[in-house]
């Protein structure tokens, strides 16, 4: 079952003559599970996921999740859409120092004024072995486990589709292994669509399938043992 | 290394354009400090200049010393010496004895250039006479000479080789001072009588402060003898102290502004090194030393310092200038003074001020580790906590709270400082409001209009109790305008009184009361000291009596210490009424004959009917020579007036129907027109006291208002950097999902909770200072009444509002970006 979908999808940065097309035409149906997406530096994969999630405007196309076209909402329509469906791991974990790791997890929960379902949350650290530093600060956290706050953050909502940007660039081996396998164990868990940017096989290879991008353009896809 | 400092120096001059609204502020800042250190200076200088001026022109020599009976050959002598600067010679010649000058003291002297212009007599216009038939003379001789000008011809009185008058030309003036008590006419050399071959010498030495024992070396070396040196008193140490007393104020300003500028700076310069932390850890892996660093620092707040202050100094010159007139306007013929040293020595200050602030930011700088620093964190707070007590929820009013416990240090001190402003601010203004002008002028002015016989007020020769200022003419055209309700006349002599042993007892002990703390005060006054001292052996002394009728009575009458004054029986001639001790103490005995005894005037007795302490304007004024230690009576006019006929008025009070009077005016100006006529209203009382306290006003208000200033910059600053340190913050929350609705609330909640702490804080204290401290002053201040007032505050309160909550919003508004994935992924923020 397609949960996005990308319909000729164009993105460029710069202004004439030095325009570099980032996203150059790109149609794509993405399918509920575990996906990942892989590429050299520069070939669009943090673009594509931001254009996904709402993040940038693209130039010309569609995104559509689950049937709805978010590619033209306004800004705040988008940060709705973000905070109820979405659920974003950044790169640089991005958690709010002054908040501790309970207050980090349920903070989107807050701004949409949605009750918290604290047995949920605690489910979530529990899983993720967050659940003795609940009253914590990020500064008093390893990088792994703001990394697993952050994900705790992403799935606190409930949200359809769970965007990971390089989750594991800033981790060990050990932890970058460990936060690919929660990805795709709380896929499954809690039934939701994963999309993970790597350019770390190893990594990749803990997905169902696996995009490669190349200057902008879906170059192939990798389903597990299979190739499209 | 070459390529270090390359790489370094174009670091630090990127990170500079992209703050430009900082680096601008921080100079704004400094200029700000620098105008206000400045215009002070400035007024300081100005002040003390134009009061030694003015002392100088009194004196009537500016040299630091003068000696009479010089030779020809001494002169050349003492001209030559290596320790004198300047020698300027005269010779005295006579007194001119024109009608015109109306008694005014007037030396007719021949002088070299350089002794007229010690004499603060140099012509202006024109040139020192070098002919016979020549003279040189100020303005106000001119004038009394019928307006003349220079080529005109004057007939001068004076004692000259023939003895009579000469006529001469008019070859040089200057603009002449009523402050000085002796004129000066300069004529040739020819005009010097025969026999007169000494001369008066103006000397100033070039270095050194003891004068006299300088001079007396100098004698000695030059084997001159019998000369000695008189020291202009202008250049004594104590004059010195309270004319530097009266710049008092504007130091306490130019200090206050400089701790003002130490707490401003001080934040500003450490959130500028906490916002470009890591870039100095970069520069430290690209190996900067810890020289290099401090050295690009320094540099840069350097640059930016230097250019507040050069902007400051020009703004500071004008405004400063402008501030001389509205403050000094009381002194007469002001000049402004600008000294290139007094802005060197502002500018170094606020360098070095500014520099003082960098030394902790650089410390830290110097120190920072370069592994944790890169890390992505979005706090700059180096609190070391690590557990949020009670997790609670995180609605945005309450992130807006935990927002402002970041950076505890800085923002407790940006609010103390805005707090403090408008404390301050309050209070001055309660104390601004509390002058009660009807307070003052019942001391200081018993009616709308006073007219005062002209030797009694002016700056030479004696008072003349048979004067013609107040002429019968002018108190008739006023009496018939029907524009009159009341009047008064007083009249003034002295005379010699025997004193009765009670008054001598009562005089004797309240003069050598406490040690004779009073006698020790009168000291330097020898002429009262010589006058008690007679009092003393021979049981009498002076008395003035004053006549007095009408509104003088009346408002006497106010003012008893003992006994009761009955107007009718007062009026029979047989009663007096005695000054008791100026705003003394009135519970002890008045140094005077006490109520009920007889006092023996000029053969007739007259019983005290009461002790009064009189208001200051029945009582101001020249006393007669010779009268220096005294004791006063009242009589009734008729009374005075059979006993000392011929003494005319010496004050004229009256009061009109309905204030100022048109009419009323137009009779004194016409007998005004020499502006001979001495004329005080309520408007012009009104307006000296104003004058007179308009620099300590306005340093008040100066200072109030700068720090309101400083502390709403600051309170800017702090909000400026909380939002740029927080961009990253606010781009991340917004692509959790938070609106730019819910942002802005969130910023609203902080504004709003900045702006009621630091007005609640502000009423809070403003409250209990007013009706404390501020109370205190005022009521011990004799021409204030209290009020309390809250005003300034309450106008303060929506900008305080309005600058706190619409800020930040503001600034977010013109700061966001456009897109939020741009900022996400930027380690830079």
């Amino acid at each position: 079952m397609k949960v996005i979908e990308l319909k000729d999808l164009n993105k460029s940065y710069g202004k004439e003559p030095n325009v570099v097309k980032a996203i150059d035409n790109i149609n794509l149906e993405i399918e509920k599970g575990f996906t990942a997406i892989v590429g050299p530096s520069g070939c669009g994969k943090t673009t594509l996921m931001q254009l996904i999630g709402g993040l940038r405007q693209p130039d010309s196309g569609k995104v559509l999740i689950e049937g709805t076209d978010i590619s033209f909402f306004r800004k705040d329509d988008k940060a709705l859409f973000r905070r109820r469906n979405i659920g974003f791991v950044f790169r640089e974990y991005n958690l709010l120092t002054e908040l501790n790791v309970y207050e980090n997890i349920i903070f989107t929960l807050e701004l949409d004024g949605r009750d918290v379902d604290r047995e949920y949350i605690y489910q979530i650290a529990y899983l993720l072995k967050l659940d003795d530093k609940m009253d914590m600060l990020p500064v008093a956290l390893s990088n792994g486990e703001r990394q697993k706050v952050a994900i705790a953050r992403a799935l606190a909502t409930k949200p359809k589709v769970i965007l990971a940007d390089e989750p594991t660039g800033s981790l060990d081996s050990k932890a970058s292994l460990e936060v690919a396998g929660l990805l795709k164990m709380t896929c499954r868990e809690f039934n939701q669509t994963a999309i993970l940017i790597t350019h770390d096989m190893e990594i990749a290879d803990n997905a169902e399938r696996v995009i490669y991008l190349r200057d902008g353009k879906v170059q192939k896809i990798s389903e597990r043992r299979k190739q499209i | 290394m070459k390529n270090n400092k390359q790489m370094i120096k174009k670091l630090m001059n990127r990170n500079f354009k992209n703050h430009l609204l900082r680096n601008f502020l921080l100079i704004a800042v400094v200029s700000v400090i620098t105008l206000l250190v400045t215009a002070l200076r400035i007024l300081s200088t100005t002040t003390y200049k134009n009061m030694e001026r003015n002392y100088l022109e009194q004196y009537g020599n500016a040299a630091h010393g003068v000696v009479s009976g010089i030779s020809e050959v001494e002169y050349e002598k003492i001209e030559t010496y290596e320790k004198i600067s300047d020698c300027g010679k005269s010779i005295y010649i006579g007194e001119g004895t024109n009608s015109e000058f109306g008694g005014r003291p007037t030396e007719v002297r021949f002088a070299d250039q350089i002794y007229a212009e010690y004499a603060l007599a140099l012509p202006e216009e024109g040139r020192m006479p070098t002919h016979r038939n020549e003279i040189a003379l100020d303005s106000t001789i001119l004038k009394e000479l019928g307006n003349k000008q220079l080529g005109d011809k004057v007939t001068l009185s004076f004692p000259n080789k023939d003895n009579t008058n000469e006529e001469f030309t008019v070859v040089g003036s200057w603009n002449g001072s009523d402050l000085r008590a002796k004129r000066v006419i300069w004529v040739s050399e020819e005009m010097v009588l025969e026999g007169s071959d000494t001369y008066d010498i103006a000397i100033t030495f070039n270095r050194g402060k003891d004068w006299n024992s300088m001079f007396s070396k100098m004698m000695k070396e030059l084997d001159i003898e019998g000369k000695e040196l008189v020291l202009n008193s202008v250049y004594d140490a104590s004059l010195r102290s309270s004319m530097g007393v009266e710049t008092m104020p504007y130091k306490v300003g130019i200090l206050l502004v400089l701790i003002c500028e130490l707490l401003v700076l001080y934040n500003i310069i450490h959130i500028t090194a906490m916002t470009d932390i890591k870039l100095y850890g970069r520069l430290k892996i690209v190996g900067a030393t810890d020289g290099q660093l401090r050295y690009v620092f320094l540099r840069q707040i350097s640059i930016i310092t230097i250019s507040g202050i050069v902007i400051g100094l020009g703004m500071g010159s004008i405004i400063g200038t402008f501030l001389v007139d509205s403050i000094l306007g009381r002194l007469e013929n002001i000049m402004v003074y600008q000294s290139s040293i007094d802005f060197f020595t502002s500018a170094l200050m606020i360098l070095g001020v500014a520099v003082l602030c960098c030394i902790k930011p650089i410390h830290f700088i110097c120190n920072i580790n370069t592994d944790e620093l890169l890390q992505s964190t979005n706090s700059h707070d180096y609190n070391k906590k690590t557990r949020r007590a009670a997790p609670s929820i995180s609605s945005l009013f309450q992130m807006s709270i935990g927002n402002l416990g970041r950076f505890k240090k800085r923002n407790t001190l940006t609010f103390i400082m805005m707090v403090v402003a408008l404390v301050v601010l309050s209070g001055i203004y309660v104390i601004e409001q509390s002058f009660d002008i009807d307070k003052y002028m019942d001391e200081v002015a018993i009616s709308n209009y006073t007219i005062t016989e002209k030797t009694a007020v002016t700056s030479w020769g004696d008072y003349n109790s048979q004067g013609d200022t107040i002429s019968t003419e002018l108190i008739n055209d006023l009496l018939n305008t029907d524009e009159i309700s009341e009047k008064g006349t007083l009249y003034m002599q002295d005379t010699a009184v025997v004193l009765s042993d009670v008054a001598y007892e009562n005089i004797t002990r309240y003069y050598e009361k406490n040690n004779g703390e009073i006698l020790d005060y009168m000291a330097q006054n020898y002429a009262w000291i010589d006058g008690y001292e007679r009092m003393k052996t021979e049981h009498q002394c002076t008395a003035i009596i004053y006549g007095i009728d009408g509104v003088v009575t009346d408002r006497i009458s106010e003012r008893v210490v003992d006994g009761i004054i009955d107007k009718e029986k007062f009026s029979s001639g047989d009663y007096i009424i005695a000054q008791g001790s100026i705003g003394g103490d009135f519970e002890e005995q008045q140094p005077n004959f006490k109520v009920g005894e007889l006092v023996e005037i000029d053969g007739k007795k007259y019983e005290v009917m009461a002790i009064v302490d009189a208001q200051y304007p029945i009582i101001e004024g020249k006393e007669m020579s010779g009268a220096e230690f005294h004791i006063d009576f009242y009589m009734p006019n008729l009374t005075f007036q059979i006993l000392f006929p011929r003494n005319t008025p010496k004050k004229f009070f009256f009061n009109t129907k309905n204030g100022k009077s048109e009419k009323v005016n137009a009779i004194i100006n016409k007998y005004n027109q020499d502006d001979e006529l001495q004329i005080i209203t309520q408007d012009s009382i009104e307006k000296n006291y104003k004058d007179e306290t308009r620099a300590a006003t306005l340093i008040q208000k100066i200072i109030a208002i700068m720090m309101t200033i400083i502390g709403i910059v600051n309170l800017i600053n702090l909000i400026f950097n909380s939002i740029n340190s927080r961009k990253k913050e606010f781009v991340l929350m917004q692509g959790l999902g938070m609106t730019k609705k819910q942002l802005a609330t969130m910023l609203l909640f902080e504004g709003t909770n900045m702006a009621a702490i630091i007005l609640v804080t502000s009423y809070f204290l403003s409250i209990i200072s007013i009706t404390t401290v501020v109370k205190f002053y005022i009521e011990s201040q004799w021409t204030a009444t209290y009020s309390f007032s809250l005003a300034p505050l309450i106008v303060m309160t929506p900008f305080i509002i309005l600058l706190s909550v619409g800020i930040p919003l503001v600034i977010w508004k013109l700061t966001a970006p456009k897109e939020i994935a741009d900022t996400l992924n930027d380690a830079e923020l």
